[in-house]
C-alpha cells in the first residue's frame, strides 16, 4: 500500500514538474550548442585563410577572372588550380599568378626584376613589391597571428 | 536562475506557472541566440608612407571601422617627420633643419622630437637623431639614384673623409624646447633624422588609438621593423620570427600583448671587401658598419624598443644586457655568418618564450 502511495507521488510529482524538466532540457542543450558553435567558429579561425591583395600605388586593384568575376583580393587558400592575371602597373605590365595557398609576379617589364626574383611566397606579412610599377602585393593570413619581424 | 525559481512554485498557481515555462521555452532560442552572438568584427588596414614603408594593421572592435584615422595619423606624422620635403604653410622636419631661430611646430612633431632627444640620452648616444647629414652621406654613397651600381672602395674612402667633420657637427648640437609656446630651437648645424625612431613611434600612436576606441584585439605591423601586438583572436600567443634565420623557425618566439622591433644590416646593405655597409650608421664611429647584425627587441614600448633596438645592435650585447635590465625590455642578439643571423646571446626572458625552447 505504501508502495503505490510512494509511486503516485513521485508520478505526481514528475507530472507536476513536468515543464520544469523540460526547462531544464532545453537549457542544457542550448547551452551546449551555443559552447560547442563557438567552439567549432574558434577552430576555423585557426585554420588560417590566406588572402593576398594586389595594390597599386596604394589602391585595391580591380582585377577580374575570365567570367568578369572580382578576385582581388584572391583568397589563396581556396585556389586549386594555378591562374594568370595580367594588370597593369603604373609604367608597365606584370603578370600575377596564383596558386593554393601562393602567389608571385610572374613577369614583368619592369628594369629591377626583383618583384620576379621573389618566387612564389606565402608567408603572411611577406609582401611582395614592384616598386617601379607601384604595386605592392599583401599577403594576410585570416588569423594573422603569424610575424615576421627584421 | 529560472530553473530554480520555477522548481520552487508550491504556492504559485499550476496554470500561471504552465504559462511562464511555456513562454521560457518559446522565448529560449531567442535568448541564447544573443549570447552566442559576437559583436566584435574585425578590420583590416595600410598606409604607404613612414619612411617608405608600409604600416599595416588588423584589429577587432565592436564598433565600427576607424582606420580612417589611424590612416590621417600616419599621413600628418609623415609629413611632420619629412627631413626631404617642406610642407605647405607649416613647419616640418626640413623646413626645421633649415632654421636656426626658434620654430612653432605642430605637437605631434614636438613630442616626436622630445622622445627622440630623450632616447638619445638613455641610449648613451647609441641611437641619435642628429646624424641627419651622415645618414644622407652614406646613404647617397652606397644606395645612390642609380639601381644596381654600387660605390667602389675608392668611393667609399672618399665619403670615410667627410666623416670626422660630420660627427663633430652632430656630437655639438642640441635640441632647445619650449614647453608651452611648443617651439623648438637647433643649437648647432646639424641635421635632425628621425628614420631610426618613427616607425616605432607611429606604432606606439597606433596601439594609442586602438585603446581609445576599445580594442585589445589587435596586430600592428610597421614595415616589419617595429610590431605592436594585442590580444589574439584565439587567446592564443602571436608566432614572431625573426627574418634571415638559416634554418626555418630557428628563432621564432611566442607571446602577445608585447611591442616587437628588429634592427638590421639585412635590408639596404652591400658588401665590399668582407664588410656589410647598411643603412645604419654608428654615431660613434660615423661609419655604416656594426660588429652586429641584428638585434630583435621585446617590450612595451614599441617607441623605446625601435631606438634601443639601433644602440643594441651597435653596442653589443654588455650594453644590451645592461639597457634591458634598466629600461625593461627582453632583447636577442646575432651575429652575421654568410648572410645569415648567428645566435650571440639574448635575455633569458626571451628565452623562455621561444617556440621551440
Amino acid at each position: 500500500m505504501a508502495d503505490v502511495e510512494k509511486k503516485e507521488k513521485t508520478k505526481k510529482f514528475f507530472l507536476r514538474h513536468i515543464w520544469d524538466f523540460v526547462l531544464l532540457v532545453a537549457l542544457s542543450l542550448g547551452t551546449a550548442s551555443v559552447f560547442i558553435a563557438r567552439s567549432i567558429n574558434e577552430q576555423r579561425k585557426e585554420e588560417d585563410a590566406l588572402v593576398a591583395t594586389v595594390y597599386k600605388n596604394n589602391q585595391k586593384m580591380e582585377i577580374k577572372d575570365e567570367h568578369g568575376k572580382s578576385v582581388n583580393p584572391f583568397v589563396l587558400s581556396t585556389i586549386n588550380d594555378e591562374k594568370h592575371f595580367t594588370i597593369e602597373g603604373s609604367k608597365t605590365d606584370l603578370v600575377i599568378a596564383v596558386k593554393h595557398n601562393s602567389i608571385c609576379v610572374y613577369s614583368s617589364n619592369c628594369p629591377g626584376q626583383e618583384c620576379v626574383h621573389e618566387g612564389w611566397v606565402s608567408h603572411p606579412n611577406h609582401p611582395i613589391i614592384c616598386a617601379y610599377n607601384e604595386i605592392f602585393i599583401e599577403i594576410i593570413s585570416h588569423s594573422w597571428e603569424e610575424i615576421i619581424v627584421g | 536562475m529560472p530553473f530554480l525559481f520555477l522548481v520552487d512554485d508550491f504556492d504559485r498557481s499550476y496554470d500561471k506557472n504552465m504559462k511562464l515555462k511555456k513562454t521560457l521555452i518559446i522565448l529560449l532560442p531567442l535568448i541564447l541566440s544573443s549570447c552566442g552572438n559576437e559583436e566584435v568584427k574585425y578590420y583590416q588596414g595600410f598606409d604607404y608612407g613612414i619612411f617608405h614603408s608600409f604600416v599595416s594593421w588588423t584589429y577587432g572592435a565592436k564598433g565600427e571601422d576607424f582606420s580612417n584615422e589611424i590612416t590621417s595619423y600616419l599621413e600628418r606624422l609623415d609629413d611632420l617627420s619629412d627631413p626631404y620635403y617642406p610642407m605647405a604653410g607649416e613647419a616640418n622636419l626640413f623646413s626645421l633643419n633649415e632654421s636656426s631661430d626658434w620654430v612653432a611646430v605642430d605637437p605631434v612633431l614636438y613630442d616626436l622630437l622630445k622622445t627622440a632627444t630623450d632616447l638619445k640620452e638613455k641610449t648613451e648616444g647609441y641611437f641619435d637623431p642628429y646624424i641627419g647629414k651622415l645618414t644622407k652621406l652614406w646613404k647617397n654613397t652606397l644606395f645612390g639614384e642609380e639601381e644596381d651600381i654600387f660605390p667602389t672602395q675608392e668611393e667609399i674612402d672618399e665619403a670615410a673623409t667627410k666623416v670626422p667633420e660630420l660627427l663633430e657637427e652632430a656630437n655639438s648640437f642640441s635640441l632647445s624646447f619650449d614647453e608651452e609656446n611648443k617651439k623648438v630651437k637647433r643649437n648647432g648645424t646639424a641635421h635632425i633624422d628621425l628614420g631610426g625612431l618613427v616607425k616605432g613611434y607611429a606604432v606606439e600612436q597606433i596601439e594609442k588609438i586602438m585603446s581609445a576606441h576599445g580594442s585589445t584585439i589587435y596586430n600592428i605591423n610597421g614595415g616589419q621593423s617595429s610590431v605592436g601586438l594585442g590580444n589574439t583572436k584565439s587567446g592564443k600567443p602571436f608566432t614572431v620570427s625573426v627574418m634571415y634565420s638559416k634554418v626555418e623557425g630557428e628563432n621564432t618566439f611566442k607571446f602577445k600583448e608585447k611591442d616587437t622591433s628588429g634592427s638590421g644590416v639585412y635590408e639596404q646593405q652591400y658588401r665590399l671587401n668582407g664588410k656589410i655597409y647598411n643603412h645604419i650608421v654608428n654615431p660613434k664611429t660615423g661609419m655604416p658598419l656594426s660588429d652586429y647584425s641584428m638585434a630583435f627587441l621585446v617590450g612595451d614600448d614599441s617607441s623605446v624598443i625601435d631606438a634601443f633596438a639601433t644602440a643594441c645592435m651597435l653596442a653589443g650585447p654588455d650594453k644590451a644586457n645592461e639597457w634591458s635590465k634598466k629600461y625593461d625590455f627582453y632583447y636577442s642578439l646575432y651575429k652575421d655568418k654568410d648572410g645569415y643571423t648567428d645566435f650571440v646571446s639574448e635575455s633569458s626572458e626571451l628565452t623562455a618564450m621561444r617556440a621551440n625552447g
